[in-house]
């Protein structure tokens, strides 16, 4: 619910934020950035890039369009959760490793923004993205050894996996509030925060260094 | 009666002189005259001359052709081989339109048969003229070799010295002629001045374009499937190469066994079966891989070969073991090697489906192999957009 909420004030934000004073500067500008994100729904860290181009179609507005890419992985933590369910002197691990969670998506993305003033600029994105993930939804760790009576248990971890992951091609929109306070002639350094949300649910925070390139 | 008397004795006396002036009189009224007339003749042709000299003076800077980039060694090729093929009346006419489409810087066409012409014709305004100069005389001296009897040439409606053509492109800065013909001394009368002009040329500009990419793509075998986007820019090198920088990204995905319906397995009376799902592998990458773009000549085939530095992540470890009961089915994992960084190569072949004068549409199909074995193939589309 909250996730909702989020996106809602976040759309209105958007909007109230169109209406603001313009920027004069029309040159075309190629953006790349990248940096941290999360991924909020698979509780995983990583990293994103986007690059996104902007061309000036009025005083206050901006189309942007580009793709992006994110990748995040991780280490199953339920694993260590149920080794730690064991007394250590009777432990005998057979097998050692940990299932991967590793979700990566890829996605083009086209909206519109605005600069509210010199140093700050807003934008909306409508996506469309591919995401594969081995995450899956439901699974379970289990003891799969068959103790043979030796006085000695001998723990053998393996996953029970109820549903398959699978790739997913869904919709979704994001929006973003770039603070370029150190702009140049030719290019714009800056710092970028980027929420997303898709029809999957996945929620996707970012802070990415931005670095813009201005065409004349 | 003293008046009447004095009039007629005036009279008298004026009548013995004539009313005539003498020849030299009217000579110098005259010239007079003429030296008048001249004048306003010259004032009166002065205002037009004046014009048409500032005309004149325009019209070459005007009508300097813009040639275009994309292939101007070919239209230099086909000027200087024309010329070497017409006859001298229409060389002569081509000569005279090169010449007002080429910026001669202070050349000055003097009397063949003039001696104080051999020494300096053409004003030169840099070394590199001399250069050209030498170039030419030299070029002139072969061609004099070579014909036996300029004069039966000439007679026979041959042109007895052929326009010149410098084959190495000449650059604005470059421009230059040669100098008037005079090797043939005895050829005074009629003779066919030919300053044979190399058409001005700009310098052949690398276009940039800009390239976007997608496919749906294999990783392996096929066992993993998605896609591949990518985003770059190329820069040409000639007519039939360029070269591509770009960074791509890779995402691909598959299940480690297939999902089995265990009921099949234990019979419909068993226990309803809990965990029919598989380990599921992704692989993703991000990559660059400058190409060196090719296309076959006449065909709508694009050749393109380059290196590959790749990293990539990887979910899956270094196997894995299933087992099955009756009712579950688990996966046990061994540690192994998940992200690393890759060398390799890729080769793309592409078939043109549109080109606009910015724009070209091509169907593509890649291959890609790197150090840590990873193969990738894919087919997909490929979008260029040339910046003009």
């Amino acid at each position: 619910m909250l996730k909702y909420l989020i996106f809602i004030c976040t759309m209105g934000l958007t909007i109230t934020t169109f209406a603001q004073q313009p920027s004069n500067e029309k040159q075309p500008i190629v953006q790349i950035s990248g940096g941290y994100s999360r991924h909020i729904k698979h509780d995983l860290d990583g990293f994103s890039l986007d690059i996104t181009g902007m061309k000036a179609i009025g005083k206050k507005w901006f189309l942007q369009y580009g793709g992006g890419f994110q990748q995040y992985w991780g280490v199953d933590k339920k694993f260590d959760q149920f080794l730690n369910s064991f007394d250590a002197p009777t432990l005998q691990l057979e097998t050692l490793s940990p299932l991967r969670l590793q979700t990566a998506g890829i996605q083009l993305q086209a909206g519109i923004g605005q600069k509210i003033n010199r140093n700050l600029c807003f934008g909306f994105n409508i996506l469309g993205r591919y995401q594969g993930t081995s995450v899956p939804e439901s699974y379970v760790v289990v003891d799969v050894s068959s103790n043979m009576g030796s006085g000695i248990q001998i723990i053998d971890p393996g996953y029970r996996i109820d549903n398959s992951p699978e790739q997913q091609l869904t919709a979704g929109a994001n929006c973003y509030l770039l603070y370029a306070p150190w702009s140049k002639k030719w290019w714009l350094p800056g710092i970028k925060l980027i929420w997303q949300y898709d029809l999957k649910n996945n929620i996707l925070l970012s802070t990415h260094f931005n670095w813009a390139v201005k065409f004349q | 009666m003293d008046n009447d008397k004095f009039k007629k004795q005036s009279q008298e006396i004026l009548s013995s002189f004539t009313q005539d002036p003498p020849d030299r009189v009217w000579h110098a009224i005259n010239s007079r005259l003429d030296a008048r007339k001249r004048k306003r003749r010259i004032l009166f042709w002065l205002f037009p001359l004046s014009i048409l000299a500032g005309v004149i003076s325009i019209i070459p800077e005007q009508q300097t052709p813009k040639i275009k980039p994309d292939n101007p060694q070919t239209h230099q090729q086909q000027s200087a081989s024309k010329a070497n093929q017409l006859p001298a009346a229409e060389i002569a006419e081509r000569a005279q339109g090169q010449q007002e489409t080429t910026q001669l810087n202070d050349v000055s066409v003097q009397n063949p048969s003039n001696k104080a012409s051999e020494s300096n014709p053409v004003k030169t305004t840099g070394k590199k003229h001399k250069l050209k100069e030498a170039y030419a005389d030299e070029l002139m001296q072969s061609e004099t070799e070579n014909t036996a009897n300029p004069i039966e040439a000439y007679q026979s409606q041959e042109l007895p010295f052929k326009a010149l053509s410098l084959v190495e492109p000449v650059w604005q800065s470059e421009i230059t002629s040669p100098k008037p013909i005079n090797h043939y001394p005895s050829v005074n009368k009629d003779t066919m001045i030919i300053l044979t002009c190399v058409p001005q040329k700009s310098k052949p500009g690398k276009l940039i374009s800009w390239h976007y990419s997608g496919a749906y793509s294999f990783h392996g075998t096929g066992d993993l499937e998605g896609m591949q986007l990518e985003w770059g820019f190329s820069k040409t090198i000639n007519r039939y190469f360029a070269f591509y920088n770009n960074v791509g990204v890779s995402l691909h995905g598959g299940s480690v066994v297939q999902p089995l319906n265990l009921n099949i397995l234990v019979g419909p009376s068993a226990a309803l079966p809990v965990g029919q799902g598989s380990v599921y592998e992704i692989t993703s990458a991000i990559q660059t891989a400058p190409t060196l773009l090719g296309s076959v000549p006449a065909t709508p085939l694009r050749i393109g070969v380059g290196g590959l530095l790749r990293y990539q992540f990887y979910s899956g470890g270094n196997g894995y073991s299933v087992q099955r009961n009756q009712n579950m089915q688990t996966f046990t994992l061994r540690d192994g090697n998940y992200n690393g960084l890759s060398l390799g190569y890729r080769v793309v072949v592409g078939l043109e489906l549109l080109n606009t004068k910015r724009n070209k549409l091509q169907f593509q199909a890649g291959f890609q192999n790197d150090t840590r074995g990873d193969v990738i193939t894919g087919l997909g589309l490929s979008w260029q957009y040339t910046k003009q």
